[in-house]
């Protein structure tokens, strides 16, 4: 039996046993071929796919700072560039009672705690709210962790409501390019629960 | 069939498996693009003026700059209504799931904030039964056809970015095309 290479010649006789070795011998090779192939295309798949991460943060506001903008909110309703048609849908409620009114603006400043007890700080963050209507309001958030890295949502929240779902829209450093949602809802102590999905 | 020939074949076959298994693996990870178009009908406008925020601005402000340098760049003389820098229009909107308005689906609301030449950053949320979608991107005053960016949603419309184009529809409605791309299962 020679031990160099090449395929056999085809008048050349193999033993039986011979030839079923030879057989299983590349059954085998096919079938680590293909485990590993398979097994690159899964791990290739599984880099390429969205992860999702929980994280959970308890907030304390420390900070409020509240923009009435009544005076612009009057002169707009008599000097504007609507035309008629868009001016009979100013809102007939608007500016009374008291408020948030339309067009004020809350900033909110908070602390970050990993744990309900809040005994172990995380971070700040700030909640910038740009009122519409019923107590409605457009707010920007970022939440910059002490573990490195910014997250940031935005949405609407309803005040007259403890708990809100905004989306996350993005981040840096340890978050970088994730999106996903951020549930707050009242916890202990005059905190907020913020649970945290994110996808990557 | 002879044995190179089929071990070929099986060589090809493995080739052709882990060349589809990426896409059909990663598609498991988020949904495929979906759209869904709604009717809009303005509820409410509200226009906020800002001239004595931009007149306070012009003398004191942090920048050092001369009250006249500044009006003649923003070539801001307050003629007219505007809209002028910093002044913003608050748009609510009722939405509809079909163009003769029979079914409504949720609101929207639409903050615009003015900067030059009329043009506006608008930023928008959609409050549908399935969750929130928010968009936001540039408007000119007054324009009904404009493309905004899908950046974010809650629940149903978790992770989407896409975007929104929008266009008039009869009797002083908006017609919005929400294409929505990279939903999380």
């Amino acid at each position: 039996m020679s031990l160099r290479g090449g395929a056999a010649s085809p008048n050349q006789h193999v033993a039986p046993s011979c030839r079923s070795v030879r057989s299983r011998g590349r059954r085998a090779a096919l079938l680590v071929a293909v485990l590993g192939l398979v097994s690159a295309s899964v791990l290739a798949a599984g880099a390429g796919a969205a992860q999702s991460r929980a994280l959970t943060l308890y907030s304390v506001a420390t900070g409020l700072q509240y923009i009435n903008t009544e005076d612009d909110r009057a002169r707009g309703k008599v000097n504007n560039p609507l035309d008629s048609a868009a001016n009979e849908l100013w809102p007939k409620s608007s500016g009374t009672g008291s408020g948030p009114f339309a067009g004020d603006i809350a900033v909110y400043s908070i602390k970050l705690f990993s744990n309900p007890t809040l005994n172990r700080p995380a971070g700040s963050g700030v909640y910038t709210c740009y009122f519409n209507y019923d107590r409605h309001a457009f707010c920007r958030a970022y939440y910059k962790l002490g573990t490195g890295g910014t997250l940031v949502a935005s949405g609407p929240i309803d005040f007259k409501s403890s708990g809100f779902a905004i989306p996350v829209t993005g981040g840096t450093k340890t978050y970088l390019g994730v999106r996903g949602q951020v549930d707050a809802a009242a916890a202990k102590r005059n905190a907020q629960r913020l649970d945290f999905k994110l996808l990557r | 069939m002879s044995r190179p020939t089929s071990i070929r074949f099986l060589f090809a076959a493995v080739a052709l498996l882990a060349t589809t298994l990426p896409v059909t693996a990663a598609s498991g990870a988020s949904r495929p693009p979906q759209k869904l178009t709604v009717y809009a009908v303005p509820a409410t406008v509200q226009f906020m003026n800002h001239a004595d925020d931009r007149l306070r601005g012009m003398s004191a402000n942090p920048f050092n700059l001369k009250a006249d340098a500044v009006i003649i760049r923003t070539n801001g003389k307050e003629k007219g209504n505007g809209p002028f820098p910093g002044d913003d229009i608050l748009y609510a909107f009722k939405l509809f799931a079909d163009a003769k308005r029979a079914k409504p689906i949720g609101t929207a609301m639409f903050t615009c904030y003015y900067g030059f030449q009329k043009r506006a950053t608008c930023e928008s949320y959609f409050d549908l039964a399935r969750g929130i979608l928010l968009a936001s991107g540039q408007v000119p005053f007054g324009a009904s056809r404009f493309t905004l960016g899908v950046t974010g949603g809650t629940h149903a419309y978790l992770g989407a970015l896409g975007q929104v184009d929008s266009r008039p529809a009869s009797g002083n409605a908006q017609r919005f095309d929400l294409h929505m791309t990279g939903l999380a299962r």
